[in-house]
């Protein structure tokens, strides 16, 4: 009876469990939610900074790839066999209805910067806002990023696309000239070998083409702009100014031979010109680029000491070559003075021998070939080109021969001979040592296009000279080889060591 | 007799044991839930601390990167008026309108707690140059922006009533002497030697392009116009104490700044 009352009350009891246990249960889960809630808040106050922080380096790492891949010399150049005009020769700016992007779309994504009607595939909007019309009103050319996220075990940067444009006065919103007048068709330049180096405006060159270099050693400006959006709303756009820094070098005459006493021999043949109308000769064309630069000396000497350096060089041109030697300064009637000899003021990275001492160690610095002791063409770099000029230098005596023809910017630390049918387009500075010589003997029609300096920096031991020493230059035997100045190829030989950044800044992105 | 069998209740033995049981039980969920409580007050409080600090080092991060936009190399016409460029990344004080520099250590400001930022902060939309201070007065950070005028001070410009409003409340970088030592006390070595700790510490262009070094050290260029990088300590303390312990809760983040326009 007992035994049965009992079994009978706890089967009653059973609710009673059941109750408190959800009672309890109810309690402890809410002491979790809050926990869990107190958490939550934590991870997404932390998600936010980072989506921020993230955004940033990401359009960073844009800003920095499309830095890099502008130069020439990067093995991922933004010019290649599918976009050979993707970048402008250097020296030579985009024209403003041009823009470029590197696109980098994560995988199984779709970005489309010139897409307006989509709003999930990264519209560029900002580039209405900058350049007062639509970015389909543009001519525009695309790449793939180095390192898409879709291929690569190690996920790139998270940027969607980086835009390269002309920088014009209207897409930085800066009155470079103070004018009041936002200029949106003319692209900017930048002249960092000026007294006080700025922006400045291009000349105009007509619609549709780019406008030109407003002093010798100005280059374009161009705009680099980085979208970033990163899973989960982190998003930003960063913006660069940048421009090619060279060796700002520009010549006063077709040949220069600063310094104390020169010894000088011009050819006899007839077929031997030293030129100073910008693009004279024929020389190969830098596309992109006409020859429109003040014509200058054909022979340019420094006035150093007692010596008159013009009379030298006047006494060593045949009678009946002095016609071969045409230049500045130019009559009032447009006639070309010849023959062509006068004193001129180089630039100030190369007057002293200190100067260009610290010159060439620049070049040789961000040389693509340094070549030690004496060389000849044989040395040179095999993929130098007239589409790939290169930076060389020689730490030596250099001699080419047969029809070798280089392109770029050769640096001669020795004496430099030649013969043949050999000929440079670009720049060739033969800075030596004791007498600095440079001794020609020629035969064919090729040409030095460009402009060329003969200068002595060192005496015979290899010390620094006070000032340039004495130097010669002979020319023998018949056939061209002719000196012809011509800026497009002084411009084209410096290709840049790097793009120096001049101006950063954030965009307040609105999509 | 079924009716009644059915009705037998507890016996008052099995209540009392139940009654206890019951009450030891929820007496300790309740103390959990109490101390939860407390927790999450607390929490609350330091998570509001963080979230401050961290939007205004975020903040600050931006306008140092910003730095010094447009440099005045943007400018060809020297008869471009100064409210358009930027003359030097960082504006400082005294000396600022006759352009004479004063040295990191000397300065009224740029120093350990107060910074002003001189770039175009929407560059889209104003083409005027503005000053961004950062000033930490009596345990409340303040930021203000003001356009820049040329030939004003700026910091007497950013001084003015209406420009600084308060950012971030209760940082304790420069607190009293007894707030440091509690602080010690609770977070060991977060207040080294017990002195006040720099929100700014400022990093100049070495000489020659060698890097950057601390702006106080031999041979760096040390003046507001070579402050390459920016590295930011924010120690920000909880409104409220501690409820269990009664200690003061303090956040500490650090950031690095870096200048990315270039030098003037």
């Amino acid at each position: 009876m007992l035994k049965a009352k009992s079994r009978k009350s706890r089967k009653q009891e059973k609710g009673v469990a059941l109750l408190i246990s959800i009672f309890v249960l109810l309690i402890i889960s809410a002491v979790g939610l809050a926990m869990v809630f107190a958490t939550a808040t934590e991870s997404s106050l932390a998600g936010n900074y980072k989506l921020s922080t993230t955004a940033r380096y990401a359009a960073m790492a844009g800003l920095e790839e499309a830095r890099g891949r502008m130069l020439p010399k990067s093995p991922n150049y933004l010019n290649d066999a599918a976009t050979p005009n993707f970048m402008p020769a250097t020296g030579i700016a985009l024209a403003t209805n041009q823009v470029r992007y590197i696109l980098n779309p994560a995988p199984g994504e779709v970005v489309a910067p010139t897409n307006l009607a989509s709003s999930t595939t990264y519209p560029d909007n900002e580039y209405a806002a900058e350049y007062g019309q639509a970015v389909t009103a543009a001519v525009s050319q695309t790449k793939t990023s180095v390192s898409p996220l879709n291929n690569g075990t190690i996920p790139g940067p998270t940027y969607k696309w980086v835009r390269i444009t002309p920088a014009t006065e209207a897409s930085l919103n800066i009155d470079v000239d103070n004018d009041t007048n936002y200029d949106n068709t003319v692209s900017l330049f930048y002249d960092a070998a000026a007294a006080t180096p700025s922006l400045m405006l291009g000349v105009p060159a007509g619609a549709g083409n780019p406008a030109t270099a407003p002093t010798p050693t100005a280059k374009p400006v161009f705009e680099v702009t980085a979208l970033a959006v990163v899973p989960g709303g982190g998003e930003k756009l960063l913006q660069y100014a940048v421009t090619a820094t060279t060796f700002n070098l520009n010549f006063p005459a077709a040949l220069s031979l600063p310094g104390s006493n020169v010894a000088f021999n011009g050819a006899n043949s007839n077929q031997w010109f030293a030129d100073g109308v910008d693009g004279s000769g024929n020389p190969p064309p830098v596309p992109g680029c006409v020859p429109n630069q003040p014509t200058v000396s054909a022979v340019g000497v420094t006035n150093a000491g007692a010596v008159n350096n013009i009379n030298n060089v006047l006494g060593g041109i045949a009678a009946n070559r002095m016609d071969h030697y045409v230049g500045a300064p130019i009559a009032a009637n447009g006639q070309l003075t010849s023959p062509s000899v006068s004193n001129v003021t180089l630039n100030n990275t190369m007057q002293t021998p200190a100067e260009l001492n610290q010159l060439v160690q620049t070049i040789e610095q961000n040389a693509d070939l340094v070549v030690t002791g004496n060389a000849t063409e044989s040395n040179m770099p095999s993929q130098m080109s007239v589409n790939n000029p290169m930076v060389v230098v020689v730490d030596g005596n250099f001699s080419m021969t047969g029809n070798y023809t280089g392109y770029g910017l050769l640096v001669v630390t020795g004496n430099f001979a030649y013969s043949g049918t050999t000929g440079w387009k670009g720049i060739v500075l033969v800075v030596g040592d004791g007498t600095t010589t440079f001794l020609g003997s020629g035969g064919g029609n090729n040409e030095f296009d460009g402009a060329m300096l003969v200068a002595t920096i060192k005496d015979a031991n290899g010390n620094l000279l006070p000032a340039l020493g004495p130097s010669s230059f002979q020319i023998s035997g018949g056939g061209g080889n002719g000196v012809y100045y011509n800026s497009c190829w002084i411009n084209n030989a410096q290709t840049p060591p790097t793009y120096k950044m001049l101006s950063f800044r954030e965009i307040q992105y609105n999509d | 007799m079924r009716n009644k069998k059915s009705q037998a209740g507890f016996t008052l033995l099995e209540m009392m044991v139940g009654a206890a049981i019951f009450l030891v039980v929820s007496g300790a969920v309740m103390a959990l839930l109490n101390v939860s409580q407390k927790r999450y007050k607390t929490d609350t409080q330091v998570l509001g601390a963080f979230q401050e600090a961290r939007l205004a080092i975020d903040q600050m991060t931006r306008d140092i990167n910003d730095a010094g936009y447009p440099p005045k190399s943007q400018f060809l016409n020297p008869a471009t008026p100064a409210s358009m460029y930027a003359q030097t990344p960082y504006a400082w004080s005294p000396g600022y309108v006759a352009q004479a520099t004063c040295a990191i250590g000397a300065c009224t400001t740029p120093s350990n707690f107060d910074l002003i930022v001189e770039t175009n902060v929407d560059n889209n939309n104003s083409r005027n140059v503005s000053w961004v201070r950062y000033q930490l007065l009596t345990g409340t950070l303040y930021r203000g922006v003001v356009v820049k005028t040329p030939g004003v001070d700026a910091a007497t410009a950013t001084s003015q009533p209406g420009v600084m409003a308060p950012y971030v409340t209760n940082v304790v970088n420069n607190a009293s002497a007894a707030t440091i030592a509690s602080l010690n006390n609770d977070y060991p070595g977060l207040f080294p030697g017990g002195a006040p700790l720099p929100i700014f510490t400022y990093y100049c262009d070495l000489p020659n392009n060698a890097g950057v070094g601390l702006c106080t050290g031999a041979g760096v260029n040390n003046t507001p116009n070579n402050i390459r990088e920016v590295g930011i300590t924010l120690i920000v303390r909880a409104k409220g104490v501690d409820e269990q312990s009664g200690d003061i809760r303090a956040v500490t983040l650090n950031g690095m700044a870096r200048r990315i326009n270039p030098n003037q």
